[in-house]
């Protein structure tokens, strides 16, 4: 059982993937306390160095496994089928669903790079609460705000995009910066 | 923000991402890259969807990702 004042979040796959390349990733865990892993990213893991930094942190207790179930995917199914009746909504895909499926039975946020779920989120947010949705970008500057990376958010982004080679788009910094 | 105007700035949001993905890609490294493949980078140039691209290459998401990146690839 999880504690219900831990702050917790879902790893998607594209979001972990990502991450783990980072060279601050362990200040995740002074924003969240528990990340859980839905089975099926880690059946989308394949490189040794991100297989060894999920040891560590299965190890150390930060992350738990979270299995893949038919119930887990039937509930998945009619998130997708519920948000698709309204045709603005973006569309989400499975894997993103069962995150928020996850997220939304324990109030976690799920952490994505994925832009169908975070728009969906942005645009009704009522139908994904109480799960929220993140993704690396608002995570920094959300850790720069609460003084978890000390750096200027330049700065913050740029180590960010060296490491994983992602980079994000100028107009979306442009908006998070305003919206966080 | 307005929903019409976050819209708005969504889709020229995804425009620019398309631009810079076609603009900076690799394409001798693409155009030599087998057919199955070589779709699927084309689907993520086109959308930056990974899982999508992933499974359109019958990859796993983290290889195709090693993919994107050798293809130069970085939105």
């Amino acid at each position: 059982m999880v504690n219900s004042h831990a702050r917790l979040c879902v790893l998607d796959t594209c979001f972990l993937i990502d991450w783990v390349r980072y060279r601050h990733r362990e200040a995740l865990w002074r924003v969240f306390s528990v990340g859980i892993l839905p089975s099926a990213v880690l059946d989308e893991v394949v490189s040794e160095h991100t297989i060894s930094v999920l040891r560590d942190w299965l190890a150390s207790g930060n992350v738990l496994i979270y299995p893949q179930t038919d119930e887990l995917i039937r509930r998945a199914m009619s998130l997708i089928i519920d948000l698709r009746s309204d045709p603005r909504i973006p569309k989400l895909d499975l894997p993103e669903a069962v995150c928020i499926v996850i997220a939304k039975e324990y109030e976690a946020t799920v952490l994505t790079e994925n832009r169908g779920a975070i728009r969906a989120y942005q645009y009704a947010p009522e139908r994904i609460r109480p799960a929220s949705i993140m993704n690396a970008l608002r995570l920094l500057i959300m850790m720069f705000r609460e003084g978890v990376l000390n750096n200027t958010p330049q700065n913050i982004l740029h180590e960010y995009e060296e490491d994983v080679k992602h980079r994000f788009s100028r107009r979306e910094i442009d908006r998070v910066l305003r919206e966080i | 923000m307005k929903m019409d105007e976050l819209v708005e700035e969504w889709e020229e949001e995804d425009e620019e991402l398309r631009r810079l993905r076609r603009e900076n890609a690799d394409w001798e490294y693409i155009e030599k890259l087998p057919e199955r493949v070589k779709a699927a980078i084309l689907l993520y140039i086109d959308t930056g969807d990974l899982w999508r691209s992933a499974k359109l290459a019958g990859m796993k998401v983290e290889e195709f990702n090693e993919l994107r990146i050798k293809a130069g690839i970085l939105w």
